[in-house]
C-alpha cells in the first residue's frame, strides 16, 4: 500500500537521483535564484535557460545552497500542485510537460510498475503501455490531496452465482461518509429472497490522488429456491442527495452444483467452554480464502452483539493453512477480545475488511488492492454470573489467571509522614486491561491513598502482559515495620473458583518524623480514619434500595402543610382572644381601682335590686316586719356609697345624712324615720308592727328608692 | 399577693396544657391499618408487587403514613413505575424527614434513573430538619408564648422577673427562626413529581402545543401556575413549560 520510491542513478552526472523519476532533473534545475520553477516556465528559450542553469550550477556547488534549493522547489511544487488539484485538475496531466523538457535526463525505468495507493501506475516498466508516469515525490505529495466528492454507488451479490443454501451477501457500496448514507428500510422486495441487515462499515480508498470515502452495507441473503433474481434499482440518500443504487443480479443454482470459485467467508471462532460476565474471552475472526482471492490482510474488525463489548486484542494477525474439502487453503486469523455483559446464551457477529490483491490485467502490470467488507455468521456464547459463593476479600472483578510480583517500594527507609510509593505488578491472562486495583482496607499505622490504575493503553498492557498499580502510603508512626498486606483475589474460569493472590507486605524501616510531619499525619488519620479512599466514603457508595418499613407509622389527616389550612389560621383566634380578654379585664380592674366610688355605686345598685325584690315579696305576703327590714336595707345600700361604709353599719342618722337637706326635712325624711322607728320598736321593745300602716308606706318607699337610685 | 402566687402556676399550667393539646391534634396512631399493612407486606414478600402496590395505595388514601408511603414506593419501583415510586418516597420523606431508608431509596432511584437531585433553597433545606407539621406548631407555640410572656406579667401583676423577658426573647427568637422554615415548607409544598415517562413539556397549555422538552418519570419540578388541566412547571436546569395535570402530582397533595 505504501508508496514505492525507486532510486536510480543519473546517466549524465552519475549522481544519485534522489527523486528517482523523470522529473527529477527539472526539479534540480529549479534553484531559489531563478525567477520561477521550470514547471511553470516551460516557455523560456533554451539559450537563456542554459545560461541560467550554468550560473545556478555554480551556486549549487555548496551543500547549503543545494539543500535550500531542493527544499524551495519541493515547497513550490507542492503549492503549485495543490492549487491545480483544488481546481480539479489531476497532477498526472502535468507530468508529460515536465518530462518533455529539453535536456531532461532519463533515469533507468523500474522493472515492475510502481503503483500509488489508489492503484494507479506511477512508474511503468519499459515497453508497457502505461500512461505517462510522474515523480514519486509528487505522488507522495499527492497523498495529502483532498476528498473525492463524487458519489458512486455499486451494488452486487457476493457471490453473484451461488448454490442454494450457500451464504450470500448483498453488498452496497456508496462513496460517501457513513453518517450521510441511508438506504430505504426495508429494501425493495424480491420474491424468493429474504434480506437481513448485516455488517455496515466505512473506510477510505484512493481514486487517483483523491481519497474516497466508502460506506459499505451488507445484507444477508436467504434464497428460497434456485433461479435467477434481480434486485431492482432503487433510490438511496448520500450526503443529503438522492442517489440511484443500480440493480444487481443473482443466480442461485440447485444444491450440489459445483462452483468455479468459492466466495470469501469470515468465521467467528469462540471457545467451547462457558464464560462469565466481565471475562475477556478470546475469539478469532478467521477468513478462509478457498477461492484464491489473494487476501493480503484483515482490518477494522468489529464485534456486533447486544450482550458483548469488544476490545482490540493485541493484533497478532497471522495466517495458517487449513484443509477445506481436502484442499489446503490459506486462513487469516485476527484475534479479538469479547467481554460478555449479559447472562444467558447470546450471539454476536464479527465483521472485518478483507484486503484483496486484484490480479494484473497483463503480465508485468501492477496489481490493485481492493477492500471488501465481510461479516460472519452468528457465534454463540453461554454467559454466566460469577458465583457468589467462595468470593474472597479483595476481589475487584479480575477474571483469569494472575499472579502478583513482589511489590516494589520506592524506598525501604522513610520517615513518619513521608509518602511511600508501592508498585504492584499483576501478570497473567484474563481481563488484565480492565483490572481494578484492589483497595487497601483501613489500616492502623498507615494512611493509604487509593491506587492509581495502570495508565498505559490497552494494547500496551497486552504487550507487556502485566498491569501495574501504584499505591501511595504514608506511615503515621514509627512503629510500622512493613507495608500493609493488600487483599487481592481473582476468579479462575477454568477452575471455576476464586483464588487468593493477596499482595504481601514489604518490610520497611520507618524513622521518627522531623518536626511538623507527625501532626500532619495525625490530622490526616483523624480526618480520614486511616484511609483516604473516596470509595469508602458513604456518599460515594453505590446506592441500593432498602427493604420495607415494618410499621405504618403515624397517620396524618392530610399531607397539606397545616399552616395553609383554614382551621389552623382560625385556631390563632383562641390565644388571641384569651390574651385580649385578660388585657381588657386588667384595664377594667385598673379603672375601678382608680374610681372606687364606681364600685360602691355598682354594689349599691346590686344591693338595691336585691332589697327591692325582698321588699316586694314582703309587701305581697303582707309581712310588715320583712317589708320594714327590706326597706331599711335598701336605704342603707343607697347610703353606703355616700358614706363610704358598710351598709350594715349605717343607722337612721347616716341614712338621713345621705339625703339632700330638703328631702331630709320633708316627707322623705319622715318616711325614713318612720321605718327606722318601726324597726327599732320591733327589735328593742318587742312590739308588733302595725302592718296596714306600714304596708301603706310602700308607694312612698318605692318612689324614694327610685329617686335615690337615679342619683347614683 | 397570695392570690397571685396561686394563680400564676395554675395559669401557666393551663396554658401549657392547652398548647400541648393543640400541638398534636392531627396525627393519630395507626390503629385500623395494621392488618391491611401486614397483608400488603406479605404480598410484597411473595413477589406480588402489583397487589402490594394496590394495597399500599389504598392504605395511603385512607390514612397517609410515612411507612405506608415508603412501602408503596418500593412496590411501585418493583412494578417498574419509577415516577410513582419516587412520588411515594418523596411523600414518605415529607412526612418523616428522619427516615434514613426512605432517603436511601430516593438516592437509589435518582442514581438508577440518572435524575438530578432536587435543587433546594437554604430555607427549604432548613424546613427538612423537622417534620412539616411540627414547624407550624412550633411557630404557633413560640409566637403566642412570646406574646403571652410580654403581656401576662403586666396583666396579671406578676412581680417582674428576668425569666419573663428571657422566655419571651427566646420564644420570639424561635418564632423568627421558624419563619424561613415555614416559607420553605410552603415552597416545597408546590413541588411535585413527573409521573409519566418522557412527559412532554409544552409551550402553551394546549394539547397541540409545541413540545419544548420531555421530562423523565420521577423528575422533581415546581408548580408555578395552573390553567385548566395544565400546570406550568419548572424543572431542573430551568426547563419550564406546561404539563398535563394527569402526568404530574404534588408531593403535598391534599
Amino acid at each position: 500500500m505504501g508508496l514505492m520510491i525507486h532510486r536510480s542513478r543519473s546517466r549524465a552526472g552519475g549522481q544519485p537521483a534522489a527523486h528517482g523519476g523523470p522529473g527529477t532533473k527539472g526539479l534540480h534545475d529549479a534553484s531559489p535564484f531563478r525567477p520561477a520553477c521550470p514547471l511553470s516556465t516551460g516557455a523560456a528559450s533554451p539559450g537563456a535557460r542554459s545560461r541560467q542553469a550554468e550560473g545556478a550550477r555554480r551556486l549549487l556547488r555548496t551543500g547549503v545552497f543545494r539543500a535550500s534549493g531542493a527544499l524551495f522547489c519541493l515547497v513550490a511544487a507542492w503549492l503549485f500542485l495543490s492549487s491545480l488539484t483544488a481546481r480539479g485538475q489531476t497532477p498526472t496531466n502535468l507530468v508529460p510537460a515536465a518530462a518533455a523538457r529539453p535536456g531532461a535526463t532519463q533515469t533507468q525505468p523500474p522493472a515492475a510498475p510502481i503503483l500509488n495507493q489508489g492503484g494507479q501506475i506511477i512508474i511503468a516498466p519499459p515497453g508497457a503501455s502505461a500512461p505517462p508516469v510522474m515523480d514519486p515525490q509528487m505522488a507522495a505529495l499527492m497523498q495529502q490531496a483532498g476528498m473525492d466528492r463524487n458519489v458512486v454507488v455499486t451494488a452486487e451479490f457476493d457471490p453473484p452465482v451461488a448454490v442454494l443454501g450457500q451464504r450470500i451477501t448483498y453488498r452496497v457500496v456508496i462513496t460517501a461518509m457513513i453518517e450521510g448514507v441511508a438506504l430505504p428500510d426495508p429494501l425493495p422486495v424480491v420474491p424468493g429472497l429474504v434480506l437481513t441487515p448485516a455488517g455496515r462499515g466505512f473506510n477510505y480508498g484512493m481514486t487517483g490522488a483523491a481519497m474516497q470515502p466508502r460506506t459499505t452495507m451488507n445484507y444477508r441473503v436467504d434464497a428460497t429456491h434456485a433461479g435467477a433474481y434481480v434486485m431492482p434499482s432503487y433510490n438511496a440518500s448520500a450526503n443529503g442527495r438522492s442517489v440511484r443504487v443500480p440493480e444487481a443480479r443473482l443466480t442461485v443454482l440447485p444444491p450440489g452444483t459445483p462452483l468455479a470459485q468459492q466466495p470469501l467467508r469470515l468465521l467467528a471462532e469462540v471457545p467451547d467452554e462457558e464464560c462469565y460476565i466481565g471475562q475477556s474471552v478470546p475469539v478469532r475472526l478467521v477468513l478462509v480464502d478457498t477461492g484464491n482471492h489473494q487476501v493480503q490482510a484483515l482490518s477494522q474488525p468489529v464485534i456486533r452483539g447486544d450482550a458483548f463489548m469488544a476490545e482490540q486484542a493485541l493484533n497478532r494477525q497471522s495466517r495458517e493453512v487449513r484443509s477445506v474439502n481436502g484442499r489446503p487453503v490459506q486462513a487469516y486469523l485476527l484475534p479479538m477480545l469479547v467481554i460478555p455483559i449479559k447472562e444467558g446464551r447470546h450471539a454476536f457477529t464479527g465483521q472485518a475488511y478483507a484486503h484483496l490483491l486484484r490480479g494484473p490485467a497483463a503480465p508485468g502490470l501492477g496489481a490493485a488492492m481492493d477492500t471488501v467488507l465481510l461479516d460472519s455468521d452468528p457465534a454463540w456464547l453461554t454467559v454466566k454470573h460469577l458465583p457468589r459463593e467462595g468470593e474472597l476479600p479483595g476481589f475487584t472483578g479480575a477474571i483469569g489467571v494472575f499472579h502478583v510480583d513482589p511489590p516494589k517500594p520506592s524506598a525501604t527507609e522513610i520517615k513518619v509522614g513521608e509518602p511511600l510509593t508501592l508498585s504492584v505488578t499483576v501478570r497473567g491472562e484474563g481481563n488484565l486491561t480492565r483490572l481494578v486495583p484492589p483497595r487497601i482496607e483501613r489500616v492502623r499505622d498507615w494512611q493509604a491513598f487509593p491506587a492509581l490504575a495502570d495508565a498505559s493503553g490497552s494494547l500496551q498492557i497486552q504487550l507487556r502482559g502485566a498491569a501495574v498499580f501504584t499505591y501511595t502510603l504514608i506511615p503515621l508512626n514509627d512503629q510500622s515495620r512493613a507495608t500493609p498486606a493488600i487483599p487481592f483475589s481473582y476468579f479462575d474460569p477454568r477452575r471455576k473458583t476464586y483464588v487468593d493472590a493477596t499482595i504481601p507486605p514489604v518490610p520497611i524501616t520507618v524513622l521518627p518524623s522531623p518536626a511538623g510531619a507527625a501532626p500532619v499525619a495525625e490530622l490526616a488519620r483523624a480526618n480520614q480514619g486511616g484511609v483516604d479512599d473516596p470509595d469508602l466514603a458513604p456518599n460515594e457508595r453505590e446506592p441500593v434500595m432498602t427493604g420495607l418499613a415494618e410499621q405504618p407509622g403515624t397517620v396524618w389527616s392530610s399531607l397539606r402543610p397545616i399552616h395553609t389550612c383554614g382551621w389552623f389560621l382560625a385556631l390563632q383566634a383562641v390565644p388571641a382572644a384569651l390574651l385580649s380578654g385578660l388585657w381588657l379585664h386588667d384595664r377594667r380592674r385598673r379603672h375601678f381601682e382608680q374610681h372606687p366610688e364606681l364600685v360602691r355605686k355598682a354594689q349599691a345598685r346590686r344591693r338595691l335590686r336585691r332589697h327591692q325584690r325582698e321588699l316586694r315579696r314582703a309587701a305581697a305576703a303582707q309581712d310588715a316586719a320583712g317589708f320594714v327590714a327590706a326597706a331599711i336595707n335598701a336605704f342603707r345600700a343607697l347610703s353606703a356609697p355616700v358614706e363610704g361604709a358598710n351598709p350594715d353599719a349605717l343607722v337612721c342618722a347616716d341614712v338621713l345624712r345621705a339625703l339632700p337637706v330638703a328631702e331630709r326635712e320633708g316627707s322623705e325624711g319622715r318616711l325614713v324615720r318612720q321605718l327606722f322607728a318601726a324597726a327599732e320598736a320591733r327589735q328593742f321593745m318587742a312590739g308588733q308592727v302595725d302592718a296596714p300602716s306600714v304596708l301603706a308606706l310602700r308607694p312612698g318607699v318605692e318612689a324614694l328608692l327610685e329617686k335615690w337610685r337615679s342619683r347614683l | 399577693m397570695e392570690v397571685q402566687t396561686v394563680i400564676r402556676p395554675r395559669f401557666l399550667t393551663a396554658l401549657g396544657a392547652m398548647l400541648l393539646l393543640m400541638a398534636f391534634p392531627t396525627p393519630n396512631r395507626a390503629s385500623g391499618v395494621a392488618e391491611p399493612f401486614r397483608a400488603a407486606c406479605e404480598a410484597y414478600a411473595a413477589g406480588d408487587y402489583a397487589q402490594a402496590a394496590r394495597s399500599f395505595a389504598a392504605l395511603a388514601r385512607t390514612g397517609p403514613a410515612a411507612g405506608v408511603f415508603h412501602n408503596l414506593g418500593n412496590a411501585e419501583w418493583m412494578c417498574g413505575r419509577r415516577g410513582h415510586a419516587i412520588l411515594a418516597w418523596e411523600r414518605a420523606h415529607w412526612m418523616d424527614p428522619y427516615a434514613a431508608n426512605t432517603k436511601a431509596n430516593l438516592r437509589f432511584a435518582r442514581h438508577q434513573a440518572q435524575l438530578p437531585s432536587p435543587d433546594l433553597a437554604w430555607y427549604e433545606i432548613c424546613s427538612t430538619w423537622l417534620p412539616v407539621p411540627l414547624w407550624a406548631w412550633l411557630a404557633f407555640l413560640a409566637f403566642w408564648l412570646a406574646l403571652a410572656m410580654m403581656v401576662l406579667p403586666g396583666v396579671r401583676r406578676w412581680r417582674k422577673a428576668d425569666w419573663h423577658q428571657g422566655l419571651a426573647a427566646a420564644s420570639l427568637a424561635v418564632f423568627l427562626l421558624t419563619v424561613p422554615a415555614l416559607v420553605g415548607v410552603y415552597t416545597r409544598s408546590r413541588m411535585g413529581v413527573v409521573l409519566a415517562p418522557d412527559a412532554p413539556l409544552r409551550l402553551t397549555p394546549t394539547r397541540e402545543a409545541q413540545v419544548l422538552f420531555r421530562l423523565p418519570a420521577g423528575e422533581l419540578a415546581r408548580v408555578e401556575r395552573e390553567r385548566g388541566s395544565y400546570l406550568y412547571i419548572r424543572a431542573a436546569n430551568d426547563a419550564a413549560g406546561w404539563l398535563d395535570r394527569a402526568e404530574f402530582s404534588l408531593i403535598a397533595a391534599p
